[in-house]
């Protein structure tokens, strides 16, 4: 089964080089686009404790693996000027922002609001679910179906979704497969 | 200056404590990050 | 015939010609494939370190590190080198992490034939990896190979 880990855990990591074992960079911030269901890229900042940006920018194509406790590139020549990456990681959007939008069922129920994403450790930064503010309080995880709507400033998910809802990361792995399982059905 | 033992201790951790809390605040400005979602202007 | 980087720290280097003690090792050098052994470091420090190319040590045994001769120390000849000669390119401790981005542990050992100064295994806690496994060695990690279905 997948390991599954939530993109905020994923900034603060080490950025290392498979070909050189170095530590050449941190993540900054984690880059999704809601559209594409993945990740565009990372934003990175410099190694060192008090040390800020990094003008470099990692594209999601260019990054080997994420895993729990780095971010793998091949070698030094995948960190990449902001010029030349794609407009969404070169220049990242800080306004209209996915995280805090409400998620909706197709049926109008409200499931609460998206706090994080979740990813697929050793993948080049797939998501497969969100993680919610419950209306009632608390956080849970929901799956994400391959093709979701995104209007205005809500996520309408199907109905199936509130099936899939689950506290923790531990038994979602399971979720995810069987929810896309039950769409593959439907 | 007439001030006891336990008055410099007490300045010593005040300061430590301002600090630590001024290297927590340079830090997190410096470093930032976060998960961003972009989003087409429609 | 096996020895290992472990047991062999802080062994003595002794000059062939004269047996005239020349210092401890410290780090064994490795190729960039991780097969073979290509030099030693003997002394400590940055300006009391020396290196010796394997071609020059007679004799690498279990009590004593035997060298042609005095002579056959050199310094550094290159940044590379004088990473090594630090001891930031030593595989005994370094951080071993998988190419999928997952911390394994530390490197405990390294064992090889001291005959020939190829590299057999590093040992990741219990487990036993072809040194060739290792992909790339730096001064934050050594990255191993991950098998194709593995995370």
């Amino acid at each position: 089964m997948k390991l599954l880990v939530a993109a905020s855990a994923i900034t603060g990591l080490p950025v290392v080089t498979v070909a050189g074992g170095e530590d050449v960079a941190e993540v900054r911030d984690v880059i999704y686009s809601p559209e594409l269901g993945s990740l565009v890229g990372l934003t990175l900042n410099k190694r060192g404790f008090l040390s800020g940006r990094r003008r470099q920018v990692l594209p999601v194509e260019l990054i080997h693996a994420i895993g729990e406790d780095a971010v793998m590139v091949r070698d030094e020549t995948a960190l990449t000027e902001p010029g030349e990456a794609p407009r969404e990681v070169g220049k990242p959007a800080t306004e209209r922002n996915v995280l805090g939008d409400d998620v909706l069922t197709e049926g109008g129920v409200s499931l609460g609001k998206v706090s994080d994403l979740v990813l697929v450790v050793g993948s080049k930064g797939e998501v497969v679910g969100y993680q919610i503010e419950k209306a009632e309080g608390g956080t849970a995880y929901i799956p994400l179906p391959a093709q979701l709507s995104v209007s205005g400033s809500a996520l309408v998910v199907p109905p199936a979704t509130q099936e899939f809802v689950r506290d923790d990361l531990v038994g979602f792995g399971a979720a995810v497969d069987e929810f896309r399982e039950r769409l593959g059905m439907s | 200056m007439a001030m006891s033992t336990l008055g410099w201790v007490i300045v010593a951790v005040v300061l430590i404590i301002i600090l630590v809390v001024v290297v927590v605040i340079v830090r997190r400005r410096r470093r930032g990050g976060g998960v961003i979602a972009t989003r087409h202007e429609e | 015939m096996t020895d290992s980087f472990r047991q062999s720290q802080g062994r003595k280097v002794v000059s062939r010609a004269t047996a005239e003690a020349l210092g401890e090792l410290n780090h064994m050098v490795v190729d960039s494939s991780r097969r073979h052994v290509t030099a030693v470091v003997v002394g400590e420090g940055k300006k009391h370190a020396f290196l010796v190319d394997w071609e020059h040590v007679s004799g690498f045994g279990p009590d004593a590190v035997m060298v042609e001769s005095k002579e056959t120390l050199r310094s550094p000849a290159d940044d590379q080198e004088q990473a090594a000669v630090e001891g930031k390119l030593e595989l005994v401790g370094k951080r071993a992490l998988s190419e999928r981005g997952n911390e394994k542990g530390s490197i405990t050992d390294v064992e090889f034939d001291p005959e020939s100064g190829d590299i057999g295994s590093v040992l990741v806690g219990e487990e036993r990896i072809p040194a060739t496994n290792i992909l790339g060695l730096g001064s934050y990690a050594a990255v191993l190979a991950s098998p194709h279905d593995d995370q």
